[in-house]
C-alpha cells in the first residue's frame, strides 16, 4: 500500500531543525551530511507520516518541503 | 497527490546577484519565510496573482521582489503604506499588499501607517513583529520587550530610558476606519496554520473592497535574539505572546467609511480651474538663443516667484524649453527668496541653477548672496531703488535700474519684478515683449492687476528706450 511521504530539497534546507521538532511522528531527522551552503540538512524517514503538513508550514523555506498524500484509490487498485 | 508544495505565487528560481537560487536570503529559522509562504499560498488559492501589487519595505524582506511573482514596488523606509495608498487609488483592480517589519512600520514609518489606517485605505498590511531590528544587526526596535537585550540596550530595555514597547494592533484599533485587525503568531505549526486564516481574511477583504486590513504576525529572529531556531519559537510563544496578545481586535462586515474617488474633471473644467488657456499658438520654429540660466532673487513679496513663472511661461509660449524652480529659506523677513529659470533650445537636465548667467537682484542681500556665483560675462540687473552699492565684480555686465520706483510710479510696488523682467527681456532679447504682454493676462485672475502689470511692462520698455538702449549699444561697440 502506498504511504504518505514528504520530499525534501536538500539544497534548500538550512538545517534549522524546526521540522524535526515539529513532526508529531518523528519522520524527519537531521543527518551529519552538509549541503553546498554548509548546512546540515534533514532527511525523511518513514515512520507513519500522516501528511498533516506541519513540517511544510513550520519550514521557512518556500520550496524545501513538499508533502505528498497517498492516493487512496490508487492504493486500492495497486 | 501533492498536498503541500511551493505555491505558484513564488518564482521557480529566485534570480539575484549571480546565478538563480531556490532558497531565500533569510537566516535559518526566520519567520519571514513562513509569512511569505502563507501570503503566497493565499494569493494562489484566491487566484489573484495577476492583481497583487506587493509593496516591500526596508529590512530583511527588502528583497521580497526576488520571491513573489506579482507586481512589486520596493518602497523607501517606512513609506510602504503611502506607496500602497497611491497604488490602490490609481489602480482600481489592484490588490495591494504592504509588507513591513517592526522597525519599518512602528519606527520610521509610524506616521505613514497611522494615516493610511485612519483613511481606511484599501490595502492589506502584514506587519512582521520580531521585536528587534533584524537587517542592521539586532538594535532595539519600538516593539522590543522590556528587559530584552539588544545591541543598543545591552543590559535590557529600560522603560525609564527607552520607553515601553509599542503595540500596533492596539493603537490602530483606536482608529475608526480599519475593518480588520488581528494579531497572530508564527510560534508553531498550528499557530502558523491559524495565521493563514488571518492572511486570507485580510486579502479577501481586498477582493471584496472592504478596506484597511491589518495583520500583525509575531515572528522569530533567532540570530539577533541569539537563540537556536527552536528556542526562538519557544520564546516567541512563552514571552512575546503574553505581551502581544494574539487575538482578533476587529472584524467588521460593513466598512465604516467608503472611499470616495475624486471627481474626474473635463478638459474644459481643468482649463478653468488653472486659469489656463490655449489661445496662444506655440510657434513651430524657434529662434536660437544662448541657454539662459536665470536667478531672480529678492525679498519674499517682491513677486520674484511669479516673475519666474511669467518668464518660464513666456519662453514656453515662444517654443523654448523652460523650467522654473522656487527656493525660499526659513526666514520670513529679511531673507532672500529666489526663483531659478532656465530657457533653452535643448532639453533641460536639471532645473537647478547654481552658476547663473543672468541675475536679477531685487534687493541687497540677493546681490550679496549671488554676486560671486555669476559666470564671467553674465548679465546682472540690479534694483538700484533698494541696492545702493555697485557690483564688486568687473567681469560681468551690470545694469542699474530703479525698478521699484518705476513700479511705484505705475501704482503697484509688487509689479517691480515684472519691470525687472521686462528690462531683462529688452536687454537680452531672450523673450519678446509682445509675448510678456500676452502671457500676463493669462496668468493673473484679477483684471485690475492685469492692467497695472501691463502698464509696468510699458513703463519698463520706456525706461529702457530712454536710459539704457543707447548706453548698451555704446558699450557693446566697445
Amino acid at each position: 500500500m502506498q504511504e504518505n511521504y514528504i520530499e525534501i530539497e536538500i539544497e534548500q534546507c538550512k538545517g534549522c531543525r524546526l521540522c524535526v521538532e515539529t513532526c508529531p511522528h518523528h519522520c524527519i531527522v537531521q543527518g551529519s551530511d552538509i549541503n553546498k551552503m554548509g548546512y546540515q540538512y534533514v532527511r525523511f524517514v518513514q515512520n507513519g507520516c500522516t501528511a498533516c503538513g506541519f513540517c511544510y508550514y513550520i519550514c521557512p523555506e518556500p520550496g524545501a518541503i513538499t508533502v505528498i498524500k497517498a492516493d487512496k484509490r490508487e492504493a486500492v487498485h495497486g | 497527490m501533492v498536498k503541500h508544495a511551493k505555491p505558484k505565487t513564488f518564482y521557480e528560481t529566485f534570480e539575484r546577484r549571480g546565478p538563480g537560487e531556490k532558497n531565500t536570503t533569510y537566516c535559518p529559522g526566520c519567520g519571514h519565510g513562513n509569512a511569505h509562504k502563507l501570503i503566497a499560498e493565499v494569493i494562489a488559492e484566491l487566484g489573484i496573482q495577476d492583481r497583487v501589487i506587493f509593496c516591500s519595505p526596508v529590512g530583511c524582506s527588502v528583497f521580497a521582489y526576488y520571491y513573489f511573482d506579482t507586481g512589486n514596488v520596493q518602497c523607501s523606509h517606512g513609506r510602504a503604506p503611502a506607496v500602497a495608498t497611491g497604488l490602490s487609488r490609481a489602480r482600481d483592480n489592484a490588490i495591494v499588499i504592504s509588507y513591513q517589519g517592526d522597525g519599518d512600520l512602528a519606527g520610521i514609518g509610524m506616521g505613514a501607517i497611522m494615516h493610511a489606517a485612519n483613511r481606511g485605505e484599501h490595502m492589506a498590511v502584514f506587519f512582521i513583529n520580531n521585536a528587534i531590528y533584524g537587517m542592521t544587526g539586532g538594535q532595539m526596535a519600538p516593539t522590543t520587550l522590556v528587559g530584552q537585550k539588544t545591541t543598543t540596550t545591552p543590559f535590557g530595555r529600560t522603560p525609564g530610558r527607552e520607553g515601553f514597547p509599542i503595540r500596533m494592533c492596539e493603537l490602530i484599533n483606536e482608529l475608526q476606519a480599519p475593518v480588520y485587525i488581528e494579531r497572530v503568531s508564527l510560534g508553531d505549526a498550528a499557530r502558523i496554520m491559524r495565521a493563514k486564516r488571518a492572511v486570507k481574511q485580510a486579502l479577501l477583504n481586498q477582493v471584496h473592497k472592504k478596506g484597511f486590513s491589518f495583520v500583525e504576525l509575531l515572528s522569530p529572529c533567532p540570530i539577533n535574539w541569539k537563540m537556536t531556531p527552536i528556542e526562538a519559537r519557544k520564546w516567541l510563544i512563552d514571552t512575546m505572546e503574553p505581551l502581544f496578545p494574539v487575538k482578533v481586535f476587529r472584524n467588521i462586515e460593513e466598512p465604516p467609511v467608503k472611499y470616495e474617488p475624486p471627481k474626474i474633471l473635463s478638459d474644459a473644467e481643468l482649463v478653468d480651474l488653472f486659469a489656463a488657456t490655449t489661445e496662444i499658438e506655440i510657434p513651430v520654429s524657434v529662434r536660437e538663443v544662448e541657454d539662459q540660466y536665470i536667478k531672480i532673487a529678492g525679498f519674499g513679496g517682491q513677486g520674484v516667484m511669479s516673475a519666474g513663472v511669467f518668464l518660464a511661461n513666456c519662453a514656453i509660449k515662444e517654443g523654448f524649453n523652460a523650467t522654473w524652480l522656487p527656493s525660499y529659506g526659513p526666514e520670513m523677513r529679511g531673507g532672500t527668496a529666489n526663483a531659478s529659470v532656465i530657457i533653452s533650445n535643448n532639453q533641460i537636465g536639471t532645473p537647478l541653477v547654481s552658476s547663473p548667467n543672468v541675475l536679477i537682484a531685487m534687493n541687497a542681500p540677493s546681490l550679496d548672496t549671488f554676486e560671486d556665483t555669476i559666470v564671467p560675462g553674465g548679465l546682472v540687473i540690479v534694483n538700484s531703488s533698494l541696492v545702493s552699492r555697485k557690483l564688486r565684480r568687473e567681469d560681468v555686465q551690470a545694469i542699474y535700474a530703479p525698478v521699484t520706483e518705476i513700479a511705484k510710479d505705475v501704482g503697484l510696488i509688487a509689479a517691480a519684478s515684472v519691470v525687472a523682467l521686462t528690462l531683462y527681456a529688452c536687454i537680452s532679447g531672450a523673450v519678446q515683449i509682445e509675448t510678456i504682454q500676452k502671457v500676463i493676462p493669462l496668468s493673473l485672475k484679477k483684471k485690475a492687476l492685469v492692467e497695472v502689470n501691463l502698464k509696468a511692462v510699458e513703463a519698463a520698455v520706456e525706461y529702457y528706450q530712454k536710459n539704457l538702449k543707447e548706453a548698451l549699444v555704446f558699450s557693446n561697440m566697445q
